[in-house]
């Protein structure tokens, strides 16, 4: 694999990216650049693909609160290609395949280019089956109108369009990631679900039934109407206090600390506690299982499509049978709940499937964490170093760095994987119950962790804003 | 690379050894939780976080789609 990288050195390093800053951007221009970047994805998810015909259907269906984007309009695939990438550049690097040294220089770059390289291999791996399956359909007026009837070319232009969605969304997220605050995947993930679970409070047009989507524009309406309260409006309680309940565990958890006791090297026998967070790899690599399974039911259903149903037979975009039944995720109530509608499977089966979707998140969401651990520089090596920076030392042990990473590989990688656990036990849980506007548990967990982790940075920077002599210290540029 | 290939061994086998548990629950006991104002001071700023960027995505929305029919 090594050599293989050398000589695709020169096209990496090639790729098209966001030019870096020189020095260090002030505070006020990196929220700037943020707002900014959230706007023009706000306004992107707006406009609908030129040509795409309203039957098209959106295949990452329940997992859009996690890909991001909009069906139907230019950020159709959402943040999928970006993340798709990680995906196996984790499994490779974890697996020890890629042998990309990303301590010095050299390394990063060709990191970054095969990462951008494998996104845009991904773009187009994502649209093309879309639009050649005919689950994105060309509108035939619009053919008719433009093109005289030649439903191919509007095809490639609803393939050129998808595809160049996906390259606004990659930059857009070097944009954030590089001059804003946070990162642009987290940001996009956030302003999907909170965009949904806004909505799901004031959207004001009716739907299924006569009464609004919206909370308390429906808990108006059935209240002056007098309708059964309950029939109507039980649904949405539960989606209430299951919001609620998400929203605390989740504060909770994520400001909860682990206390690695360490003593201080100029204070003889002084106490020290360096706190690390219990959610130690975040919640990104929870991410990555979720997609994952979004993938293989993906597949599954272009297989159950074109005819080959050994996996399982879909209807529409849910799996109805066979091995794809069993390992798809429960995304809704609606999916496990046999006692309110008839699910074509005993209750036993659908025990199994969520025992299934429990022990991939569990065991998935521990192997992620730990390789995003690795890749994202958390790992003992790097704690010993910021330890080793600001001076404090084991109680007991010589000052040397080797030292410090044998004592913290007694904490690290097991903060790790429980913090990889639980979160992936919350995200199933999560996904039982429903939750205002129709975001999925999983969509809400990620949604309030990235937003406190971008409140914990900004509040961060804005210390670095004020006193520069601290980023010396920190290290931080 | 060795730290890591041991720490996977003891994933793979957390189910069975009960001592393994006790590792875990030894580095879960130096856990800190948030004291009550800490608690809602970040559930405030999460929660106004996440009601501000929605209130944009609605309003973006509601303006470039719903207002133009």
């Amino acid at each position: 694999m090594g050599d293989l990288l050398d000589r695709f050195e020169p096209i990496l390093a090639a790729m098209p990216a966001v030019r870096g800053p020189e020095g260090h951007v002030h505070f006020k221009n990196k929220l700037m650049w943020t707002l900014a970047i959230l706007l023009l994805y706000f306004s992107l998810t707006n406009i609908d693909i030129f040509g795409l015909s309203a039957q098209s259907q959106d295949i990452f269906g329940m997992y859009r609160a996690l890909l991001a984007g909009a069906s139907g309009s230019l950020l159709h695939l959402g943040i999928g290609p970006i993340v798709t990438a990680s995906i196996v550049l984790q499994l490779l690097k974890g697996a020890g395949l890629l042998q990309i040294d990303t301590s010095e220089a050299r390394g990063q770059v060709m990191y970054m280019g095969l990462q951008k390289m494998l996104i845009f291999v991904m773009i187009i791996v994502e649209a093309f089956p879309m639009v050649a399956s005919g689950m994105m359909m060309p509108d035939p007026t619009v053919a008719a109108q433009f093109f005289g009837g030649n439903m191919l070319t509007v095809s490639l232009l609803i393939f050129l369009q998808v595809c160049l969605g996906g390259l606004l969304v990659v930059l857009m997220d070097e944009v954030v990631t590089k001059w804003g605050v946070g990162s642009g995947v987290g940001l996009f993930i956030v302003a999907g679900v909170s965009q949904g679970l806004v909505n799901g409070f004031l959207n004001w047009q009716t739907g299924t039934d006569p009464f609004p989507i919206g909370f308390f524009p429906r808990l108006f309406a059935i209240g002056t109407s007098g309708a059964n309260f309950l029939e109507y409006f039980g649904t949405d309680l539960l989606a209430l206090v299951t919001t609620i309940v998400i929203f605390m565990i989740i504060v909770y958890v994520e400001s909860t600390r682990i206390e690695i006791p360490l003593a201080h090297t100029a204070v003889r026998g002084a106490r020290a506690r360096f706190p690390v967070k219990l959610i130690y790899a975040s919640v990104l690599p929870m991410i990555l299982v979720r997609v994952l399974q979004a993938n293989i039911q993906m597949i599954g259903m272009f297989l159950s499509n074109a005819g080959i149903t050994i996996f399982g037979e879909f209807q529409g975009q849910t799996p109805v049978n066979g091995l794809m039944w069993y390992i798809a995720p429960i995304n809704q109530p609606q999916d496990w709940m046999w006692w309110l509608s008839d699910l074509g499977h005993a209750p036993w089966e659908i025990m199994l499937r969520m025992g299934i979707d429990i022990t991939v998140m569990v065991v998935g969401g521990a192997i992620f964490a730990l390789f995003w651990v690795k890749t994202a520089g958390l790992d003992s090596k790097d704690v010993a170093r910021q330890i080793q920076r600001s001076g404090m030392q084991i109680p007991g042990y010589r000052r040397s760095e080797q030292v410090l990473v044998k004592y913290l590989d007694r904490y690290i990688p097991r903060i790790t994987v429980i913090g990889g656990v639980f979160i992936g036990l919350l995200s199933v849980v999560a996904n039982l119950f429903g939750v205002i506007g129709a975001v999925g548990g999983t969509g809400l967990l990620l949604a309030v962790s990235i937003t406190y982790r971008l409140y914990e940075e900004v509040a961060s920077q804005q210390i670095m804003e004020m006193y520069p002599f601290m980023r010396g210290f920190f290290g931080k540029e | 690379m060795m730290d890591y290939k041991e720490t996977l061994e003891e994933v793979k086998s957390f189910k069975i050894e009960e001592e393994l548990f006790k590792k875990y629950w030894r580095v879960l006991k130096l856990a800190r939780t948030p004291t009550r104002d800490e608690f809602s001071k970040i559930a405030i700023v999460a929660a106004a976080g996440i009601m501000l960027i929605g209130l944009v995505g609605f309003i973006i929305y509601e303006i470039m789609l719903v207002l133009p029919k």
